[in-house]
């Protein structure tokens, strides 16, 4: 059983207004099913049903915990998001796999049709939706911890990569972190890039490059406290996601930039306007600007 | 207000009819839909809902979802004749100081969820049907279609789901006029045979006029008395801007906004439309 799988049992123990939802989206949810009995429901291949289903139970009382791949739930589904579950801000939560440059499963080698490349900036336009994109198993199960508090909807980028072995500041519900401390420039990101950023982090340190790395995980409500400090701290700032140029982090920087009247230099490391080519995860990574080696470039001799 | 004859009923949906002219001026409303599906929220509301408990919002109550939102003139205009909501309630249609407008807002008691985009009410239903079994409440939820509404793709994902889960406890009622926003169904997307899909696909399905009481009421109580394991639809054939000759069938009066003196022709028509009853 995996961790993720364990903490959905656990909480539906004490719980049993949460039901597990599934568009036939099983890769987080294989061990699970016979457990669950009726607190498990798969719809099929249907995301629109998904949501509509779960908005449903949330309107009487249920916490619907909704599954499937990021792509056809936020592109597919999204006039059911945004309708049933934003406007009436329904407590429900939306779980997406396969996003961005996903490592999990090798979701890199999903061609245009499965890339979630744009999810985080269709979530951001949905009204009362929390997005969150964990950059660890750790980190998700940190998130379903505290689902029932909410008070509207919730999209979680699942990228569910393993666990990044490194110091924590304590987790807080709505707030970005520092996990690497250090000056001259801020590296921003989250999700599957961020172990690639700790990467390039660490080679920064061999080289006495000194930096700070954030984990930007919520990016709706944006956190405007930690963005405070940092454009506050840094004069050069490296935003760094496996995401299109429009709608997420950058998107996010730039608005905290013109409202604020900032005017530190920043720098967009993205998935520009378009689809990646397809690939084992380290053949696609390396294929895109986020490959490790790439940004250390850009970074060392910024 | 449960269990009226014939003749209370009759009197019933002739209220319920002038309470939907109120919102046919001033912005006017789909009146032509309204009209269309009236009848048979009029006896749902008269003599299948307790009205208490949906004035309570108590558990155990029967839900409906009218998933065709845009006739939600028909609605307010029974739930105000019931007292769910209040008749002067019904003078604020369309201002901005309240929430009834063109498609239902959950703000207004008795309004369970706001529809109005095509194709989502079922899903929501079977949401719902879920909620109930998983609470084990022995109610129903009914969800009323249009049968342009079918157009869309996500009811028949709706329609395989409730069969999968063989889901007893809801039901369909398609309000089948034959007519979608501009055309005739069966001249734009042809749905027949209706009946057969639907059978093919799990339900059971019943036939009824959605404008006679006798035949609407034996339709209800079959379904009351007989005990299934999967969800039922009633295809109730129905005419649009029923009771209005001007407005029957024609496509001019799906939607329609009127001056005084014409809804004061309309009222008399009503009223000599229910004494030939």
């Amino acid at each position: 059983m995996e961790p993720y799988e364990s903490k959905l049992l656990s909480m539906i123990e004490k719980n049993k207004k949460i039901v597990v939802i599934t568009a036939e989206n099983r890769v987080s949810l294989r061990n699970i099913p016979e457990k669950l009995n009726q607190n498990f429901i798969d719809v099929g291949i249907s995301e629109q049903n998904l949501i509509g289903i779960g908005a449903g139970l949330a309107k009487l009382g249920f916490l619907p915990i909704m599954h499937g791949m990021s792509a056809f739930l936020t592109m597919r589904a999204f006039e059911f998001i945004r309708t049933d579950l934003g406007y009436p801000s329904l407590p429900a939560v939306v779980v997406g796999t396969f996003n961005g440059l996903s490592a999990i499963g090798n979701g890199t080698a999903n061609g245009p049709t499965h890339q979630a490349i744009e999810d985080i900036a269709l979530m951001r336009l949905v009204p009362n939706m929390t997005v969150v994109a964990p950059s660890d198993v750790s980190e998700t199960l940190q998130i379903l911890d505290n689902i029932s508090k909410l008070n509207g909807p919730l999209y979680i980028r699942d990228s569910n990569f393993g666990t990044i072995d490194i110091q924590r500041e304590p987790f807080v519900w709505g707030k970005n972190e520092c996990i690497v401390k250090g000056d001259d420039v801020a590296i921003l990101s989250y999700g599957t890039i961020l172990d690639v950023c700790l990467k390039v982090s660490k080679k920064l340190s061999q080289e006495s490059f000194s930096h700070s790395v954030y984990n930007m995980r919520f990016l709706k409500p944006v956190d405007k406290e930690i963005l405070h400090e940092i454009f506050n701290k840094f004069k050069k700032i490296f935003v760094i996601e496996d995401h299109i140029n429009m709608g997420a982090l950058g998107s996010i920087i730039k608005e905290f930039a013109w409202e604020n009247k900032k005017d530190n230099e920043i720098i967009f490391i993205n998935l520009r306007e378009s689809f990646f080519r397809p690939g084992n995860f380290n053949d696609a990574l390396q294929n895109t600007e986020l490959a490790a080696g790439k940004i250390y470039g850009k970074i060392i001799n910024s | 207000m449960n269990n009226l004859n014939e003749q209370e009923f009759s009197d019933f949906l002739l209220s319920c009819k002038k309470n939907v002219l109120k919102m046919a001026k001033n912005g006017g409303c789909f009146i032509g839909s309204a009209f269309s599906c009236i009848d048979i929220l009029a006896y749902l509301y008269s003599n299948i809902f307790d009205i208490e408990k949906i004035k309570n919002r108590k558990k155990d109550r029967d839900i409906l979802i009218l998933s065709k939102g845009h006739a939600v003139a028909a609605l307010y205009g029974v739930l105000a004749q019931v007292g769910i909501i209040s008749k002067d309630r019904l003078e604020n249609y369309l201002t901005i100081k309240d929430d009834l407008y063109w498609h239902p807002n959950p703000n207004i008691p008795g309004i369970e969820f706001h529809t109005g985009s095509m194709g989502h009410g079922l899903s929501i239903g079977i949401g719902m049907a879920f909620a109930s079994k998983l609470n084990k409440i022995n109610n129903k939820i009914f969800v009323i279609l249009g049968d342009g509404e079918l157009n869309e793709g996500s009811v028949w994902e709706s329609v395989l789901i409730a069969n999968a889960y063989r889901l007893d406890n809801l039901v369909v009622i398609i309000d089948r006029n034959f007519r979608q926003a501009n055309l005739k169904t069966e001249e734009l997307i042809p749905l027949e045979s209706l009946q057969e899909k639907f059978s093919a696909f799990g339900w059971e399905t019943l036939l009824c006029d959605g404008h006679a009481i006798d035949e609407i009421q034996k339709t209800f109580e079959q379904i009351s008395k007989t005990v299934l394991d999967k969800p039922s639809v009633i295809i109730a054939n129905t005419v649009r801007g029923n009771g209005i000759p001007l407005m029957e069938d024609n496509s001019k009066y799906w939607f329609g906004n009127f001056n005084e003196k014409e809804l004061e022709e309309f009222h008399k028509i009503l009223d000599e439309g229910a004494r030939k009853k």
